[in-house]
């Protein structure tokens, strides 16, 4: 979809209603710095990024935008508009409110903001933008053009789901409690194996449970035990209860879970500060780490700040993992300990709640233990769960491990019968705990399985996107290569291609070869001119890859630091891949201008000159011409001098392309002067070769052109004595300034026909000896002088 | 992608080689899921717990599956 007109009110620089018509062709733009070429660029980008213009980003973006957008002279009552016509007849209409925000019409059938701004628009300070990018921003910028939207979201929420499933199944909490029953089966059963407890398990149902044969399951069986050992418990007498619940909580230990918190705690102290301390230092340091690590091989360690191989770097994080993961198995075992204790507490207070225990409590409270009991009561074993500091343990310790003590002597003389009982109890419940735990242990094993099926999908959907990338990145590497080619023929840069990078997930790299050495990295060894060459050819091998969008290419300013030689390059490239698609360029190169302004197809692309800004409230305007000679009008108010130098300067310019074109041969001079020559050597040659050369046709005759000859020889009498003067001694008046002007741009007009409107160049005639305008009304005879 | 069917299944029976303990019932809803909501767009938290929940609770094998293991 070309753009036929993109018009602008009050729009940055510009006031009333400025239009750039393009006819929908290709247009190039001149316009000296700050006349306003950049505003028609800003008023595309405004439309494609929802308001926004990246170079007003930060301080002047959001609602402080609407101070950058508007013309700072827009009279009151006036509208800030921008109105963007296709070639379909159809017109987007955006209305921009006084904070910079707006409301868009129109238009409805091209969506506009569906057009990448990355793809559609390459500014001058963006051409290497892509090349100083990260490999992660390369990746970003690419992705799109990859067709792989749906396969990155896949894998990424394959990620998440992963992390979704370990939460739902509480993974976590069930390795905690496996690892808790674990330690209370070595306590209670040693080294038996799971037949062995299932055996002393069916021991114990066949001693308590004579009458019962209903099952041989084991979970049955515990509950069936417990049942029976209740029962039996319920026929005790008074004392053989309190010493069975004194006994039971004698056998509580609290010492072992405390000494593990302890000694965990401990140990996380000493090693978690300085780790924060190094982990903060290395997340400071992370940005400019990454940066470094894409292209050097030595890097500077951010935590002791010497330089160190890359690989010694990766072996470092991977110590760095090893002591996170030592960390994070220390705080495991903390958190099971604190569960052991929480339980063992639960226990114990479990036990001494009964009433069998009532009159020994009674006793107790009566002594120094009273405070301790107290103690006891209020505890609230779960919470140590989520909160457990020194001071819980201290007064645990001081407080409840005396009362097991106490307990534990009391129930020393325990009668046998009671003994056995409570073992067997114990043996029960920890049994039932263990049977139960193979359950939880296979679903948290499913789970493990889920968890790691997931990541082995994603990982899969990841190599998918890493071959199909090669394979998109393969063929925009094809036409970089060829654009490069054409750039830059027969220079020691070679074989630029766009690669994924081994080892890393979404990261691209540049790689070339550089006088036949292979570089990872165009920064290696590019300089910049060539770093701006590369960078231009990716942003158009990428856009070339959307051919299919038909959308313009907007390029501002992109050949500053281009030197005339690949400069020149430029349109054979824009032509042999862009042919079929509208570009608009702009730029401030007077000289490439004029090259354009020869070199291109009428037919295709269109030519407009831009006028010096002037005031705010005068604006951006065009000049009439397509030549550059209102830049020269534009002094001659206030400094004809500079007038006349403008003039004698676009003399320059346009009579050497114009000599160039026509095979001049001029006399050779030394050194670098034969780029260095001026206006008066090309027309001396011009008009004495033009004697024979340069021909008009009159009826069915072709003469002498002589009226371009005279004007040709004035201009040049003109140019020794005016124009050297306003380059020399600065005195030249106005009315000679615009003579001066006038007749060079008179005199150049004579190599365009005025009936077919093209160069005496356009077309080969009678073989090589004549080149011709397309209807032969004006020719010129090759190398005849 | 993985509109593509095939690509898809392909993906997953590969997966399952090295997880031999992933039902058949995880798979389909997995299949399914890729070709579809997973590949959309990006899911909201809570959206991926429930599908989270239904393939924990599909990896627990089926009685018949149990008794053909056995």
């Amino acid at each position: 979809m070309r753009i036929e007109t993109i018009q602008m009110s009050w729009f940055r620089g510009a006031a009333d209603p400025v239009s750039l018509e393009s006819n929908c062709k290709s247009l190039v733009v001149y316009g000296e710095n700050a006349s306003g070429k950049s505003c028609f660029v800003d008023a595309v980008e405004y439309v494609l990024n929802n308001g926004k213009i990246g170079h007003l980003t930060h301080e002047y973006s959001g609602k402080h935008q609407g101070k950058a957008i508007h013309n700072t002279h827009k009279p009151k009552g006036q509208k800030t508009e921008l109105r963007i016509r296709f070639e379909n007849d159809s017109e987007l209409k955006v209305v921009i409110n006084s904070d910079g925000s707006f409301t868009s019409s129109g238009a409805e059938t091209i969506a506009m903001n569906t057009w990448r701004y990355g793809r559609t628009v390459l500014r001058q300070d963006e051409v290497a933008a892509f090349i100083h990018d990260t490999k992660g921003g390369k990746y970003s910028a690419l992705l799109p053009l990859f067709g792989l939207h749906q396969l990155e979201i896949a894998a990424e929420n394959l990620r998440h789901l992963a992390k979704s499933v370990e939460k739902q199944s509480k993974l976590t909490e069930a390795k905690t409690t496996l690892s808790r029953i674990k330690t209370k089966r070595k306590e209670t059963f040693g080294a038996d194996s799971d037949g062995q407890i299932l055996t002393k398990i069916g021991d114990l149902h066949s001693s308590y449970c004579v009458d019962q044969v209903t099952t041989r399951d084991a979970l049955p069986r515990c509950e069936e035990l417990e049942t029976a050992i209740h029962k039996r418990i319920g026929q005790f007498s008074v004392d053989q209860k309190r010493y069975l619940a004194l006994h039971s909580a004698g056998e509580r230990d609290l010492k072992s879970p405390l000494h593990d918190i302890r000694t965990a705690s401990v140990e996380l102290a000493q090693a978690v500060e300085p780790f924060i301390v190094e982990k903060l230092e290395v997340l400071a340091a992370t940005g400019e780490f990454v940066e470094k690590l894409e292209d050097k091989k030595d890097v500077e360690c951010p935590a002791c700040g010497q330089m160190i191989p890359v690989e010694t770097f990766r072996a470092h994080v991977k110590t760095e993992q090893e002591r996170l993961q030592t960390l994070r198995d220390t705080l495991n075992a903390r958190k099971t300990s604190i569960g052991t204790l929480s339980d063992n507490v639960k226990s114990l207070k479990s036990s001494l709640s009964k009433e069998d225990v009532k009159l020994w409590k009674e006793e107790l409270s009566k002594g120094p233990l009273a405070d301790n009991l107290t103690y006891l009561d209020q505890i609230n074993a779960e919470a140590l769960r989520t909160s457990c500091e020194e001071k819980d343990l201290k007064e645990i310790e001081d407080k409840l491990v005396p009362l097991i003590d106490t307990a534990a002597a009391d129930s020393k003389d325990a009668p046998v019968e009671v003994q056995k009982l409570s073992t067997d109890k114990e043996i029960v419940s920890v049994g039932k705990d263990t049977i139960t735990a193979t359950d939880l242990a296979a679903s948290a094993a499913r789970a493990e399985v889920l968890i790691s099926f997931i990541n082995s999908l994603e990982q899969g959907v990841r190599e998918e996107i890493r071959l199909r990338s090669e394979a998109v990145i393969g063929e925009i590497s094809q036409d970089l290569c060829d654009m490069w080619a054409i750039l830059h023929p027969d220079e020691p840069i070679e074989d630029v291609r766009l690669y994924l990078p081994q080892n890393t997930d979404k990261a691209i790299d540049i790689g070339l070869k550089f006088f036949g050495v292979k570089q990872d990295s165009p920064r290696l060894t590019l300089s910049e001119g060539y770093r701006n060459s590369l960078g231009l050819c990716i942003f158009l091998a990428m856009a070339k890859r959307e051919s299919d969008n038909d959308r313009p290419l907007i390029l501002d300013d992109v050949v500053v630091s281009f030197d005339r030689n690949h400069r020149g390059m430029i349109v054979e490239v824009l032509e042999k891949c862009f042919n079929k698609r509208q570009v608009l360029l702009r730029t401030h190169d007077r000289e490439w201008y004029t090259e354009l302004r020869q070199q291109l197809e009428g037919k295709t692309w269109g030519f407009k000159t831009l006028l010096p800004y002037e005031t705010p409230d005068i604006g951006i305007r065009w000049s009439h011409k397509t030549t550059t000679f209102d830049d020269a009008r534009s002094h001659l108010k206030e400094r004809p001098d500079s007038a006349g130098n403008d003039a004698r300067k676009i003399m320059d310019i346009e009579l050497a392309l114009i000599a160039e074109r026509l095979l001049i041969r001029l006399p050779f001079m030394r050194a670098d002067r034969n780029d260095t020559r001026m206006a008066h050597d090309f027309l001396e040659r011009l008009v004495a070769d033009g004697q024979k050369c340069f021909q008009k046709k009159v009826g069915t005759d072709y003469v002498t052109h002589s009226d371009a000859l005279d004007a040709l020889h004035k201009v040049d009498c003109l140019l020794v004595s005016w124009a050297n003067r306003a380059s020399h001694t600065f005195d030249v008046v106005r009315p000679e300034a615009m003579k001066l002007i006038d007749s060079c741009e008179k005199a150049l007009e004579f190599f365009k026909c005025t009936s077919c409107d093209k160069w005496i160049w356009f077309a080969d005639a009678q073989g090589s000896e004549w080149v011709q305008c397309q209807c032969g009304e004006i020719r010129w005879r090759y190398g005849k002088g | 992608m993985p509109s593509d069917v095939q690509w898809i299944a392909a993906r997953i029976a590969e997966a399952r080689k090295n997880h031999d303990s992933v039902t058949d019932a995880v798979s389909v809803r997995m299949e399914k899921l890729l070709g579809d909501e997973l590949s959309e767009q990006l899911l909201s938290t809570t959206k991926l717990s429930s599908i989270a929940k239904l393939l924990v609770a599909d990896m627990v094998p089926a009685s018949s599956d149990t008794e053909a293991k056995e």
